[in-house]
C-alpha cells in the first residue's frame, strides 16, 4: 500500500498501522484518572468559571436572540438556496476534518455546494430568478413597526412623547422626533449592531490569517512587501477610512461591512505574522514538511491552528470597537436612509435639536435607550473577550481599543 | 542591527508606505463612478455637455487616471493639495488654519488619558487579583465600551443644556485665549476617555509584567521599601511600553476627533472632514486623509524610535 503526499510517493507506509500504533489500547499505569484535555476544553472550563465572562456571554446571547426575534424575517427563495448550500458545504469541510483522508464524495460534496451557492447568487441578478419569499422566522417581539408614523393613525400620539406621557405599557421608552415608537426602534435596532459586529471580524480575520500566514511562513521579499501593504492600512484612522469608502460605496448592510473590513484586516494579519514567526521554527512543522506536505497544508493545518489564540483573543475584543464603529457612522448620518432603526442612527436627530441652539429641550428617553443599548452589548462582548483572553493564557494581553478605532 | 542603522531603515521605509497611502487614498476617491463636476451638473438644469467639459479641462478631471495621479502627487509634494470647489481656496490653507484646533483637542484629550491612566494602572498592577484590580477591571471596560458621541451627547445635555455651565456652541474666541482651556473640558473628556480605559489597562499589563521579573525579587530582598521597587524600578521599565502604545494611540485620536468635533462643533479637521464628505470635496477628503495618515505614520516612527532609544536591549 502507498500513501501519496504530495509529490512524493511513499511506499510500504501503512497510515492505518500507524494510528493502531498511536492509539494505545490500555492505559499507560498511573496515568488512568489524569484526563486528556484539549487546549478548547481547558479554556472553555476556565471560561465558565469567570462569573463577570459569563455574564457578559448570557447577555450577548439575550441580545442575539433578541435580534432574531425583533422582527419577522422573510427570505426570498434563492437567498434562502445560498444559506442552505453554504451551510452544507461548511458542515461537510468540518466533517472531512475528522477524516484523515477526505473521501472523493466528500470532496465532491463540497465542491457542488459551494458551486451552487455561487450559482445562486449569480442567479439573483436576473429578476423573475429570485423565486417567492417565504417568512422564515413569524415571530415579531417589536410592538410597533419601527418605521411608522404613530399620529398618522392615532389621534392620540404626538411626536417627542416622553414614556410617562406616551403611558409606561404601551410605549416604555416614549415616542422619537418623528413620533415612531421607541422601544421598537431599540428593539429592530438590534439587528444591525448585533450581527455586523461578528461579520466584520469574522471576515476581517479571516483574511487577516491567511496574509499574515503567508507573509510569516515565505519570509524574505514576500513578507517584506506584503507587511508593507499592512503598515499602509494602519495609517489610516480607521473611521476616516470607513467614511471615505462608505461615501464612496453608499449605504448598506454590506457597504457598510467593506468600510470596516478593509480597515479592520490588518490586525489580525499582523498578529498572525508574529505568531507564525515563532510556530514555524518548531518541529512539528519541520516533520510535517519532511513527510512531504504541501506548503499550503503546512501553513493551514499546521502552523495557522497552532498561532491562533491572539487572534481569537483580538476578534472577540474587535467586535465592540466595530459596533461603535458601525453605530459612529450612523450618528454622523452617514450610509444609512434617514429612519433607519440602527441605535447610532437614533441619536442623530438629539445632535440636530441640539445644534438648534438656545431652547433646545433634550429628550432625555431618545438619548438615553439607543446609546444604553450600544454600550450594553459592547460591554457584553469586552467582557466576554477578556475572559476569553485570561481562558487561553496568551502570553501577553491583548487590549480592547475603545472609540471605534 | 545598530541603533543608527535601525532609525535610517526606519525613516527611510517612511517613504514606501506614505506612497501606498497615497495610492490608496487616491484610488478609493477615483476609481469609483460620479466626479465633482457630474455632481455640480446634476444640481443644475442649466449646465450643458459643453460646460461640463470644459470645468473637467480646468480641473484637469479628464486626463487618464494614472496621469490625475502624478499630476497630484506632483502638487502635494510642492504643498499644493488642490482646491476646494464650492469657495476656490486652496485645500492646503484650509488644513492649516484647522489643524491646531484638532491638535490642541487632541492634545488635551491625550494628556486626560495619560493623567487618569497612569495612576490608576499602578493602582491595579499593585492590587492585581484583588478587588481594587477587579473594580479598575469593569471601569476601565466600561471606558472603552462607552460610545464617544453617546458621552458627548450626554455630557453636552447634562452640563450645558441642564446645568448651563458651557455653552452647546464653543465660543467664537481666538484658540490661544486662556478661557479655551474651559471649552475644552467637555470635548477633552469625550476624546480622552476610551483613549483613558485602553491606556490604564497597557499600563496594568505592563507593570504586573515587570513584577514578576529577577530584579524586582533582588530589590525587596536588599530591603528597599515597597514605594521604592514601585516607582523607582518597575514603572520605570513598564513606562517604555506604555510610551509607545500611547503613540500608537494617535490613530484612535483622531478617529474619535472627526465624531467629537462634530457633536462639539469644534472647528478642527474633524468637522471639516466631515463637512467635505457631506459636500463631496474631493480634494479636501484626499488632503485631510493624506496629511492625518503623514502624521500617524510620524507618530509610529517616532515611537519606534523612542523605544529602541528607550530600551538599548532592543536591537533590531
Amino acid at each position: 500500500m502507498s500513501t501519496e503526499r504530495g509529490r512524493i510517493t511513499i511506499e510500504g507506509f501503512d497510515p492505518e498501522v500507524v494510528r493502531e500504533r498511536e492509539t494505545p489500547t490500555q492505559e499507560p499505569a498511573g496515568a488512568t484518572d489524569v484526563a486528556v484535555e484539549s487546549r478548547w476544553a481547558r479554556a472553555w472550563r476556565r471560561f465558565r468559571r469567570n462569573r463577570s465572562a459569563m455574564v457578559g456571554l448570557v447577555i450577548v446571547a439575550f441580545m442575539a436572540t433578541v435580534a432574531v426575534f425583533a422582527m419577522p424575517i422573510s427570505l426570498t427563495l434563492s437567498t434562502i438556496g445560498i444559506i442552505l448550500s453554504l451551510a452544507v458545504a461548511l458542515g461537510l469541510s468540518v466533517l472531512s476534518r475528522f477524516r484523515r483522508r477526505a473521501s472523493t464524495l466528500l470532496k465532491a460534496g463540497i465542491y457542488g455546494s459551494a458551486a451552487l451557492a455561487l450559482l445562486l447568487a449569480v442567479a439573483r441578478y436576473y429578476p423573475g430568478l429570485t423565486g417567492p419569499s417565504l417568512t422564515v422566522q413569524p415571530i415579531q417581539l417589536a410592538p410597533y413597526d419601527p418605521e411608522t408614523l404613530l399620529w398618522i393613525d392615532d389621534p392620540s400620539m404626538e411626536r417627542d412623547m416622553s414614556p410617562r406621557e406616551a403611558g409606561l405599557f404601551d410605549h416604555p421608552f416614549g415616542t422619537d422626533s418623528e413620533g415612531r415608537d421607541m422601544f421598537s426602534r431599540v428593539i429592530a435596532g438590534s439587528r444591525w449592531s448585533v450581527s455586523i459586529g461578528f461579520v466584520v471580524v469574522t471576515i476581517a480575520s479571516i483574511i487577516g490569517v491567511a496574509w499574515g500566514g503567508i507573509a510569516g511562513y515565505y519570509g524574505s521579499l514576500v513578507d517584506e512587501v506584503m507587511m508593507r501593504i499592512v503598515d499602509v492600512v494602519f495609517a489610516f484612522p480607521a473611521l476616516l477610512l470607513a467614511l471615505v469608502i462608505v461615501f464612496q460605496l453608499g449605504g448598506g448592510y454590506f457597504q457598510l461591512v467593506a468600510a470596516f473590513v478593509i480597515p479592520g484586516w490588518a490586525i489580525y494579519a499582523r498578529l498572525i505574522r508574529g505568531e507564525v514567526l515563532k510556530t514555524k521554527e518548531m518541529e512539528f512543522v519541520t516533520a510535517a514538511r519532511a513527510l512531504g506536505a504541501r506548503d499550503r497544508s503546512v501553513i493551514f493545518r499546521h502552523i495557522v491552528p497552532n498561532s491562533i489564540t491572539p487572534v481569537v483573543v483580538q476578534a472577540s475584543l474587535n467586535v465592540g470597537t466595530v459596533v461603535i464603529g458601525v453605530a459612529a457612522l450612523g450618528f454622523l448620518g452617514i450610509g444609512f436612509e434617514a429612519g433607519t432603526p440602527e441605535w447610532g442612527h437614533m441619536l442623530t436627530n438629539v445632535r440636530e435639536s441640539l445644534i438648534r441652539g438656545p431652547g433646545a429641550s433634550i429628550n432625555w428617553w431618545q438619548t438615553f435607550f439607543p446609546g444604553a443599548a450600544i454600550f450594553t452589548f459592547v460591554m457584553a462582548m469586552n467582557l466576554v473577550g477578556d475572559g476569553i483572553n485570561d481562558a487561553l493564557d496568551a502570553q501577553e494581553d491583548i487590549e480592547p481599543i475603545g472609540g471605534g478605532g | 542591527m545598530s541603533l543608527r542603522r535601525f532609525i535610517l531603515y526606519r525613516i527611510l521605509s517612511f517613504i514606501p508606505i506614505m506612497v501606498g497611502v497615497s495610492v490608496l487614498t487616491f484610488a478609493l476617491i477615483h476609481l469609483t463612478p460620479g466626479d465633482p463636476v457630474s455632481l455640480i451638473a446634476s444640481g443644475n438644469p442649466d449646465f450643458s455637455a459643453a460646460d461640463e467639459a470644459r470645468l473637467r479641462a480646468r480641473y484637469g478631471l479628464d486626463e487618464p487616471v494614472v496621469q490625475q495621479y502624478f499630476t497630484w502627487m506632483g502638487n502635494v509634494l510642492q504643498g499644493d493639495f488642490g482646491i476646494v470647489y464650492s469657495t476656490d481656496r486652496a485645500v492646503e490653507d484650509l488644513i492649516v488654519r484647522r489643524l491646531p484646533e484638532t491638535i490642541t483637542l487632541g492634545l488635551f484629550g491625550w494628556v486626560f488619558a495619560l493623567l487618569i491612566a497612569i495612576p490608576t494602572g499602578i493602582y491595579a498592577a499593585v492590587r492585581k487579583d484583588q478587588l481594587g484590580d477587579d473594580f479598575s477591571r469593569i471601569v476601565a471596560l466600561s471606558g472603552i465600551s462607552l460610545p464617544n458621541f453617546w458621552l458627548g451627547l450626554m455630557l453636552l445635555s447634562i452640563f450645558a443644556v441642564t446645568l448651563g455651565w458651557w455653552n452647546v456652541l464653543p465660543p467664537n474666541t481666538k484658540l490661544y485665549h486662556p478661557d479655551m482651556l474651559y471649552y475644552l473640558i467637555l470635548p477633552g473628556i469625550t476624546i480622552g476617555t476610551a483613549s483613558a480605559a485602553t491606556m490604564m489597562r497597557i499600563m496594568r499589563s505592563a507593570m504586573a509584567e515587570e513584577m514578576n521579573k529577577e530584579y524586582v525579587t533582588t530589590a525587596r530582598a536588599k530591603g528597599l521599601p515597597e514605594r521604592t521597587v514601585i516607582l523607582k524600578h518597575v514603572l520605570r521599565n513598564s513606562l517604555i511600553s506604555v510610551t509607545t502604545a500611547a503613540a500608537f494611540l494617535t490613530a484612535s485620536i483622531f478617529s474619535g476627533a472627526i465624531v467629537v468635533e462634530v457633536i462639539f462643533s469644534w472647528p478642527g479637521l474633524g468637522l471639516e472632514f466631515y463637512d467635505a464628505i457631506l459636500l463631496r470635496e474631493i480634494n479636501v477628503i484626499m488632503g485631510i486623509t493624506l496629511f492625518l495618515s503623514a502624521v500617524i505614520i510620524l507618530m509610529n516612527l517616532l515611537a519606534d524610535i523612542a523605544y529602541a532609544f528607550l530600551d538599548p536591549r532592543i536591537r533590531y
